[in-house]
Protein backbone atom coordinates (compact mmCIF):
# COMPACT_ATOMS: atom_id res chain seq x y z
CA UNK A 1 0.00 0.00 0.00
CA UNK A 2 2.95 2.00 0.14
CA UNK A 3 2.20 5.01 -2.54
CA UNK A 4 4.74 7.13 -4.20
CA UNK A 5 3.03 10.34 -3.06
CA UNK A 6 3.11 9.42 0.93
CA UNK A 7 4.46 11.96 3.01
CA UNK A 8 7.70 11.27 4.43
CA UNK A 9 7.57 11.10 8.35
CA UNK A 10 9.95 14.15 8.90
CA UNK A 11 7.40 16.39 7.38
CA UNK A 12 4.97 15.62 9.97
CA UNK A 13 6.87 17.89 12.79
CA UNK A 14 7.53 20.55 9.95
CA UNK A 15 3.43 20.16 9.29
CA UNK A 16 3.08 20.35 13.18
CA UNK A 17 5.26 23.85 13.15
CA UNK A 18 3.57 26.01 10.59
CA UNK A 19 0.36 25.33 12.49
CA UNK A 20 1.67 26.00 15.87
CA UNK A 21 3.11 29.11 13.78
CA UNK A 22 -0.19 29.78 12.71
CA UNK A 23 -1.69 29.36 16.03
CA UNK A 24 0.90 31.49 17.66
CA UNK A 25 0.72 34.91 15.51
CA UNK A 26 -1.97 34.03 12.20
CA UNK A 27 1.35 33.74 10.56
CA UNK A 28 -0.26 33.71 6.71
CA UNK A 29 2.81 32.24 5.21
CA UNK A 30 2.31 29.26 7.41
CA UNK A 31 -1.23 28.94 6.90
CA UNK A 32 0.06 29.34 3.07
CA UNK A 33 2.10 26.32 3.22
CA UNK A 34 -0.51 24.03 4.96
CA UNK A 35 -3.46 25.17 2.39
CA UNK A 36 -1.03 23.90 -0.02
CA UNK A 37 -0.63 20.94 1.51
CA UNK A 38 -3.91 19.88 3.04
CA UNK A 39 -6.34 21.79 0.62
CA UNK A 40 -5.82 19.36 -2.04
CA UNK A 41 -6.08 16.27 0.17
CA UNK A 42 -9.05 17.43 1.84
CA UNK A 43 -10.99 17.65 -1.21
CA UNK A 44 -9.79 14.64 -2.54
CA UNK A 45 -11.42 13.14 1.44
CA UNK A 46 -14.22 14.75 0.43
CA UNK A 47 -14.36 13.41 -3.26
CA UNK A 48 -14.24 10.25 -1.99
CA UNK A 49 -17.14 10.54 -0.52
CA UNK A 50 -19.40 11.33 -2.69
CA UNK A 51 -19.61 14.89 -2.31
CA UNK A 52 -19.86 16.69 -5.96
CA UNK A 53 -17.12 19.09 -7.19
CA UNK A 54 -18.49 22.09 -5.71
CA UNK A 55 -19.32 20.65 -2.20
CA UNK A 56 -16.16 19.62 -2.02
CA UNK A 57 -14.61 22.85 -2.78
CA UNK A 58 -16.79 24.09 -0.05
CA UNK A 59 -16.30 22.32 2.47
CA UNK A 60 -12.67 22.22 2.05
CA UNK A 61 -13.13 25.64 2.11
CA UNK A 62 -14.76 25.60 5.41
CA UNK A 63 -11.96 22.85 7.05
CA UNK A 64 -9.21 25.31 6.09
CA UNK A 65 -10.76 28.14 7.33
CA UNK A 66 -11.34 26.49 10.79
CA UNK A 67 -7.73 25.36 10.72
CA UNK A 68 -7.34 28.84 10.47
CA UNK A 69 -9.48 29.91 13.14
CA UNK A 70 -8.93 27.06 15.54
CA UNK A 71 -4.77 26.66 14.95
CA UNK A 72 -4.55 28.02 18.52
CA UNK A 73 -5.98 25.33 20.08
CA UNK A 74 -3.51 22.74 18.78
CA UNK A 75 -2.23 20.67 20.81
CA UNK A 76 1.13 18.51 19.29
CA UNK A 77 1.39 16.32 22.05
CA UNK A 78 -2.48 15.09 21.44
CA UNK A 79 -2.20 14.75 17.77
CA UNK A 80 0.02 15.69 14.59
CA UNK A 81 -1.29 18.21 12.26
CA UNK A 82 -2.52 15.68 9.40
CA UNK A 83 -4.90 13.73 12.29
CA UNK A 84 -5.84 16.85 13.48
CA UNK A 85 -6.98 17.94 10.09
CA UNK A 86 -8.53 15.09 9.22
CA UNK A 87 -10.73 15.20 12.36
CA UNK A 88 -11.53 18.96 11.05
CA UNK A 89 -12.05 17.77 7.56
CA UNK A 90 -14.75 14.72 9.07
CA UNK A 91 -16.41 16.88 11.10
CA UNK A 92 -17.50 19.84 8.65
CA UNK A 93 -18.63 17.05 6.56
CA UNK A 94 -21.19 15.67 8.98
CA UNK A 95 -22.36 18.86 9.65
CA UNK A 96 -22.41 20.40 5.97
CA UNK A 97 -22.96 17.11 3.94
CA UNK A 98 -24.83 15.19 5.91
CA UNK A 99 -26.26 17.95 7.95
CA UNK A 100 -25.65 16.16 11.41
CA UNK A 101 -24.40 17.30 14.57
CA UNK A 102 -21.04 15.87 15.64
CA UNK A 103 -21.25 14.65 19.10
CA UNK A 104 -17.75 15.55 20.71
CA UNK A 105 -16.16 14.91 23.95
CA UNK A 106 -14.12 17.66 23.98
CA UNK A 107 -10.45 16.42 25.40
CA UNK A 108 -9.78 19.27 27.45
CA UNK A 109 -13.34 19.65 29.18
CA UNK A 110 -12.51 19.78 32.82
CA UNK A 111 -15.37 17.60 33.99
CA UNK A 112 -14.10 14.48 32.03
CA UNK A 113 -13.05 11.71 33.88
CA UNK A 114 -9.35 12.24 33.86
CA UNK A 115 -6.83 9.19 33.32
CA UNK A 116 -5.51 8.15 37.02
CA UNK A 117 -2.06 6.77 36.08
CA UNK A 118 -1.62 7.00 32.21
CA UNK A 119 -0.59 3.80 32.02
CA UNK A 120 2.26 3.20 29.72
CA UNK A 121 1.51 2.63 26.45
CA UNK A 122 -0.97 5.49 26.62
CA UNK A 123 2.00 7.54 26.66
CA UNK A 124 3.47 7.18 23.56
CA UNK A 125 4.18 10.32 22.37
CA UNK A 126 1.43 11.82 19.71
CA UNK A 127 3.99 11.75 16.74
CA UNK A 128 5.34 8.46 17.30
CA UNK A 129 1.71 7.06 17.78
CA UNK A 130 0.92 8.90 14.31
CA UNK A 131 3.89 7.30 12.78
CA UNK A 132 3.10 3.43 14.24
CA UNK A 133 -0.64 4.17 12.53
CA UNK A 134 1.11 4.68 8.91
CA UNK A 135 3.20 1.60 9.20
CA UNK A 136 0.33 -0.72 10.58
CA UNK A 137 -1.74 0.71 7.77
CA UNK A 138 0.41 -0.01 5.47
CA UNK A 139 0.97 -3.67 5.97
CA UNK A 140 -2.73 -4.23 7.12
CA UNK A 141 -4.60 -7.21 4.75
CA UNK A 142 -5.86 -6.26 2.15
CA UNK A 143 -9.74 -7.61 3.40
CA UNK A 144 -9.54 -5.58 6.59
CA UNK A 145 -7.94 -2.27 4.27
CA UNK A 146 -10.77 -2.31 2.70
CA UNK A 147 -13.41 -2.47 4.95
CA UNK A 148 -11.32 0.43 6.90
CA UNK A 149 -11.87 2.44 3.63
CA UNK A 150 -15.28 1.88 3.39
CA UNK A 151 -16.15 3.00 6.85
CA UNK A 152 -13.75 6.22 6.70
CA UNK A 153 -14.21 6.78 2.95
CA UNK A 154 -17.73 5.78 2.14
CA UNK A 155 -19.48 6.71 4.88
CA UNK A 156 -21.00 3.06 5.24
CA UNK A 157 -22.45 1.63 8.53
CA UNK A 158 -21.23 -2.03 9.44
CA UNK A 159 -24.87 -3.01 8.57
CA UNK A 160 -24.23 -1.22 5.02
CA UNK A 161 -20.78 -2.34 4.21
CA UNK A 162 -22.31 -5.85 5.18
CA UNK A 163 -25.45 -5.06 2.56
CA UNK A 164 -22.98 -3.79 -0.13
CA UNK A 165 -20.24 -6.60 0.27
CA UNK A 166 -22.52 -9.38 0.54
CA UNK A 167 -20.59 -10.63 3.59
CA UNK A 168 -22.62 -11.44 6.87
CA UNK A 169 -22.17 -8.68 9.39
CA UNK A 170 -20.60 -11.00 11.80
CA UNK A 171 -17.80 -11.37 9.17
CA UNK A 172 -17.98 -7.69 9.06
CA UNK A 173 -17.61 -6.83 12.95
CA UNK A 174 -14.85 -9.50 13.00
CA UNK A 175 -12.79 -7.87 10.42
CA UNK A 176 -13.14 -4.55 11.95
CA UNK A 177 -11.83 -6.19 15.74
CA UNK A 178 -8.83 -7.55 13.71
CA UNK A 179 -7.86 -4.44 12.22
CA UNK A 180 -8.69 -2.81 15.37
CA UNK A 181 -6.36 -5.77 17.00
CA UNK A 182 -3.49 -5.54 14.61
CA UNK A 183 -3.51 -1.86 14.97
CA UNK A 184 -3.07 -1.92 19.10
CA UNK A 185 -0.41 -4.31 18.57
CA UNK A 186 1.48 -1.80 16.48
CA UNK A 187 1.01 0.66 18.48
CA UNK A 188 2.24 -1.56 21.46
CA UNK A 189 5.46 -2.07 19.55
CA UNK A 190 4.75 -4.98 17.88
CA UNK A 191 4.11 -4.86 14.47
CA UNK A 192 3.54 -8.11 13.50
CA UNK B 1 -14.52 -5.01 38.37
CA UNK B 2 -14.50 -5.63 34.46
CA UNK B 3 -15.40 -2.48 33.13
CA UNK B 4 -17.55 -2.37 29.81
CA UNK B 5 -16.48 -0.30 26.52
CA UNK B 6 -18.10 0.16 23.25
CA UNK B 7 -16.71 -2.32 20.64
CA UNK B 8 -13.94 -1.23 19.12
CA UNK B 9 -15.76 -1.55 15.22
CA UNK B 10 -18.34 0.71 17.05
CA UNK B 11 -15.53 3.19 18.23
CA UNK B 12 -13.89 2.46 14.46
CA UNK B 13 -16.76 3.96 12.59
CA UNK B 14 -17.02 7.03 15.54
CA UNK B 15 -13.57 7.83 14.26
CA UNK B 16 -14.39 7.25 10.73
CA UNK B 17 -17.29 9.74 10.79
CA UNK B 18 -19.30 7.02 9.52
CA UNK B 19 -21.42 6.32 12.46
CA UNK B 20 -25.04 8.09 12.69
CA UNK B 21 -25.58 10.31 15.12
CA UNK B 22 -27.72 8.79 17.70
CA UNK B 23 -24.75 5.68 18.14
CA UNK B 24 -22.43 8.87 18.24
CA UNK B 25 -23.86 11.03 20.66
CA UNK B 26 -23.40 7.83 22.81
CA UNK B 27 -19.87 7.14 22.19
CA UNK B 28 -19.05 10.63 22.65
CA UNK B 29 -21.28 10.51 26.28
CA UNK B 30 -18.75 7.69 26.88
CA UNK B 31 -15.50 8.98 26.22
CA UNK B 32 -16.51 12.01 28.00
CA UNK B 33 -16.26 9.28 31.27
CA UNK B 34 -13.72 7.13 30.09
CA UNK B 35 -10.17 7.69 29.66
CA UNK B 36 -9.48 4.46 28.60
CA UNK B 37 -11.67 5.09 25.02
CA UNK B 38 -10.78 8.76 24.63
CA UNK B 39 -7.04 7.03 23.83
CA UNK B 40 -8.23 4.37 21.89
CA UNK B 41 -10.02 7.13 19.86
CA UNK B 42 -7.20 9.42 19.41
CA UNK B 43 -5.44 6.39 17.81
CA UNK B 44 -8.37 5.75 15.42
CA UNK B 45 -8.50 9.77 14.62
CA UNK B 46 -4.93 9.15 13.84
CA UNK B 47 -5.83 6.31 11.02
CA UNK B 48 -8.06 8.95 9.47
CA UNK B 49 -5.24 11.53 9.61
CA UNK B 50 -2.52 8.92 7.65
CA UNK B 51 -5.11 7.81 5.30
CA UNK B 52 -5.74 11.91 4.41
CA UNK B 53 -1.84 11.53 4.24
CA UNK B 54 -2.26 8.78 1.87
CA UNK B 55 -4.91 10.23 -0.61
CA UNK B 56 -3.60 11.59 -3.58
CA UNK B 57 -4.07 15.42 -4.00
CA UNK B 58 -6.83 16.48 -6.16
CA UNK B 59 -6.86 19.46 -8.53
CA UNK B 60 -8.50 22.79 -6.82
CA UNK B 61 -10.49 25.39 -8.71
CA UNK B 62 -8.64 28.28 -9.88
CA UNK B 63 -9.94 31.03 -7.41
CA UNK B 64 -10.05 28.61 -3.97
CA UNK B 65 -7.14 29.76 -2.92
CA UNK B 66 -8.28 33.70 -3.20
CA UNK B 67 -11.81 32.86 -2.17
CA UNK B 68 -9.86 31.57 1.39
CA UNK B 69 -7.58 34.05 1.76
CA UNK B 70 -10.17 36.77 1.26
CA UNK B 71 -11.70 35.26 4.13
CA UNK B 72 -9.12 35.00 6.84
CA UNK B 73 -10.32 38.36 8.37
CA UNK B 74 -13.85 37.93 8.53
CA UNK B 75 -15.16 38.34 11.74
CA UNK B 76 -15.42 34.62 13.61
CA UNK B 77 -18.86 32.95 14.95
CA UNK B 78 -19.36 33.15 18.17
CA UNK B 79 -18.31 29.72 20.14
CA UNK B 80 -21.37 28.24 21.93
CA UNK B 81 -20.73 28.68 25.44
CA UNK B 82 -20.43 24.90 27.02
CA UNK B 83 -23.79 24.04 28.80
CA UNK B 84 -23.71 24.54 32.92
CA UNK B 85 -21.98 21.38 34.14
CA UNK B 86 -24.23 18.44 35.99
CA UNK B 87 -23.60 15.80 37.87
CA UNK B 88 -25.35 13.19 35.58
CA UNK B 89 -25.35 14.53 32.36
CA UNK B 90 -21.54 14.90 30.35
CA UNK B 91 -21.35 17.73 28.18
CA UNK B 92 -21.76 15.83 24.83
CA UNK B 93 -24.98 14.64 26.23
CA UNK B 94 -26.37 18.04 28.08
CA UNK B 95 -25.68 19.94 24.66
CA UNK B 96 -29.05 17.57 23.40
CA UNK B 97 -31.30 17.42 26.83
CA UNK B 98 -30.62 21.23 26.83
CA UNK B 99 -31.50 21.08 30.39
CA UNK B 100 -30.02 20.01 33.38
CA UNK B 101 -31.19 16.55 34.63
CA UNK B 102 -32.99 17.56 37.72
CA UNK B 103 -35.32 19.51 34.86
CA UNK B 104 -36.47 16.77 32.48
CA UNK B 105 -40.18 15.79 31.86
CA UNK B 106 -40.39 12.38 32.41
CA UNK B 107 -42.75 10.08 30.71
CA UNK B 108 -43.78 7.08 33.25
CA UNK B 109 -43.92 3.75 30.97
CA UNK B 110 -45.04 2.38 34.46
CA UNK B 111 -43.33 -0.86 36.54
CA UNK B 112 -40.82 1.39 38.12
CA UNK B 113 -39.86 2.81 34.65
CA UNK B 114 -39.84 5.91 33.08
CA UNK B 115 -38.60 7.46 29.74
CA UNK B 116 -37.08 11.00 28.49
CA UNK B 117 -37.05 11.00 23.95
CA UNK B 118 -34.12 12.74 22.73
CA UNK B 119 -34.80 14.68 19.81
CA UNK B 120 -32.24 13.15 17.32
CA UNK B 121 -33.20 13.68 13.63
CA UNK B 122 -32.59 10.28 12.28
CA UNK B 123 -35.42 9.49 14.84
CA UNK B 124 -36.92 6.52 12.12
CA UNK B 125 -33.66 4.69 12.22
CA UNK B 126 -32.91 4.76 15.93
CA UNK B 127 -34.94 5.23 18.88
CA UNK B 128 -32.70 7.53 21.71
CA UNK B 129 -33.88 7.78 25.13
CA UNK B 130 -32.85 8.19 28.80
CA UNK B 131 -34.52 5.53 31.07
CA UNK B 132 -34.75 6.07 34.41
CA UNK B 133 -35.60 2.69 36.45
CA UNK B 134 -36.57 2.29 39.91
CA UNK B 135 -34.20 0.20 42.03
CA UNK B 136 -34.05 -3.06 41.64
CA UNK B 137 -37.02 -3.04 38.84
CA UNK B 138 -36.79 -4.95 35.88
CA UNK B 139 -36.54 -3.20 32.41
CA UNK B 140 -39.57 -4.94 30.46
CA UNK B 141 -37.78 -7.97 28.80
CA UNK B 142 -37.32 -7.32 24.66
CA UNK B 143 -35.69 -8.00 21.72
CA UNK B 144 -34.46 -5.59 18.60
CA UNK B 145 -34.30 -5.63 14.79
CA UNK B 146 -30.78 -3.56 15.16
CA UNK B 147 -28.02 -3.37 17.67
CA UNK B 148 -28.85 -1.63 21.04
CA UNK B 149 -25.99 0.22 23.29
CA UNK B 150 -26.72 1.32 27.06
CA UNK B 151 -24.75 3.67 28.60
CA UNK B 152 -25.39 3.88 32.21
CA UNK B 153 -24.91 7.41 33.84
CA UNK B 154 -26.13 6.55 37.55
CA UNK B 155 -26.89 3.75 39.43
CA UNK B 156 -26.30 0.77 37.84
CA UNK B 157 -27.96 -2.98 36.73
CA UNK B 158 -27.52 -6.46 35.95
CA UNK B 159 -27.80 -8.71 33.36
CA UNK B 160 -27.40 -12.53 33.35
CA UNK B 161 -23.76 -12.33 34.42
CA UNK B 162 -22.29 -8.96 34.12
CA UNK B 163 -23.05 -5.79 35.71
CA UNK B 164 -22.41 -2.10 35.13
CA UNK B 165 -22.07 0.99 36.62
CA UNK B 166 -21.53 4.38 35.66
CA UNK B 167 -19.98 4.74 32.18
CA UNK B 168 -20.07 0.87 30.91
CA UNK B 169 -21.88 0.39 27.99
CA UNK B 170 -23.83 -2.83 27.69
CA UNK B 171 -24.03 -3.70 23.99
CA UNK B 172 -26.78 -6.47 22.41
CA UNK B 173 -27.32 -6.98 18.67
CA UNK B 174 -30.68 -8.61 17.30
CA UNK B 175 -29.94 -11.94 18.01
CA UNK B 176 -30.32 -11.16 22.37
CA UNK B 177 -33.52 -10.78 24.46
CA UNK B 178 -32.42 -9.72 27.81
CA UNK B 179 -33.69 -8.79 30.79
CA UNK B 180 -31.23 -6.06 32.51
CA UNK B 181 -32.99 -5.46 36.40
CA UNK B 182 -31.38 -2.33 38.23
CA UNK B 183 -29.17 -2.92 41.02
CA UNK B 184 -30.55 -2.38 44.52
CA UNK B 185 -29.82 0.88 46.55
CA UNK B 186 -30.80 3.45 44.43
CA UNK B 187 -32.40 3.88 40.92
CA UNK B 188 -30.52 3.38 37.61
CA UNK B 189 -29.87 5.73 34.97
CA UNK B 190 -29.14 5.20 30.99
CA UNK B 191 -28.93 6.38 27.78
CA UNK B 192 -29.99 3.83 25.37
CA UNK B 193 -29.94 3.90 21.71
CA UNK B 194 -32.01 1.12 19.71
CA UNK B 195 -31.70 0.47 16.07
CA UNK B 196 -35.14 0.08 14.21
CA UNK B 197 -37.65 -0.81 16.48
CA UNK B 198 -38.14 -2.67 19.69
CA UNK B 199 -40.01 -6.12 20.48
CA UNK B 200 -41.02 -6.31 23.36
CA UNK B 201 -42.01 -9.89 24.77
CA UNK B 202 -43.93 -11.22 27.55
CA UNK B 203 -47.63 -10.90 29.15
CA UNK B 204 -47.02 -6.74 28.24
CA UNK B 205 -45.44 -6.87 24.81
CA UNK B 206 -47.69 -6.36 22.50
CA UNK B 207 -49.33 -3.62 24.38
CA UNK B 208 -46.31 -1.81 24.98
CA UNK B 209 -45.59 -2.28 21.60
CA UNK B 210 -48.81 -0.90 20.36
CA UNK B 211 -48.53 2.09 22.89
CA UNK B 212 -44.97 2.81 21.91
CA UNK B 213 -45.77 2.52 18.04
Amino acid sequence: MQRPDSRPVEGARELDELVLKVGRSRDREAFISLYKHFAPRVKAYLLRLGADDATAEEATQETMLSLWRRADSFDPSQAGAGTWVFTIARNRRIDLIRRERRPEADESAAENIPDPAEPADQAIAAAERDKRVRVALEVLPREQAALIEMAYYQDLTQTAIAAKTGLPLGTVKSRFRLAFARLRRALEGDPS
Amino acid sequence: MKRHHPSPEVLMSYAAGSLPEAPSLLVATHLAICPECRVRAGELDALGGAMLENLSPTKMEADAFDRVMARLDEPEPPRAPPPPADPVLPAPLRAYVGRGFDAIAWKKLGRGVEEYRLPIPDADSYMTRLLRVADDREIPTHGHDGDELTLVLAGGFRDGEDSYVRGDVASADPTVSHSPVADKGGECICLVVTEGKLRFSGLFGPLLTYFRG
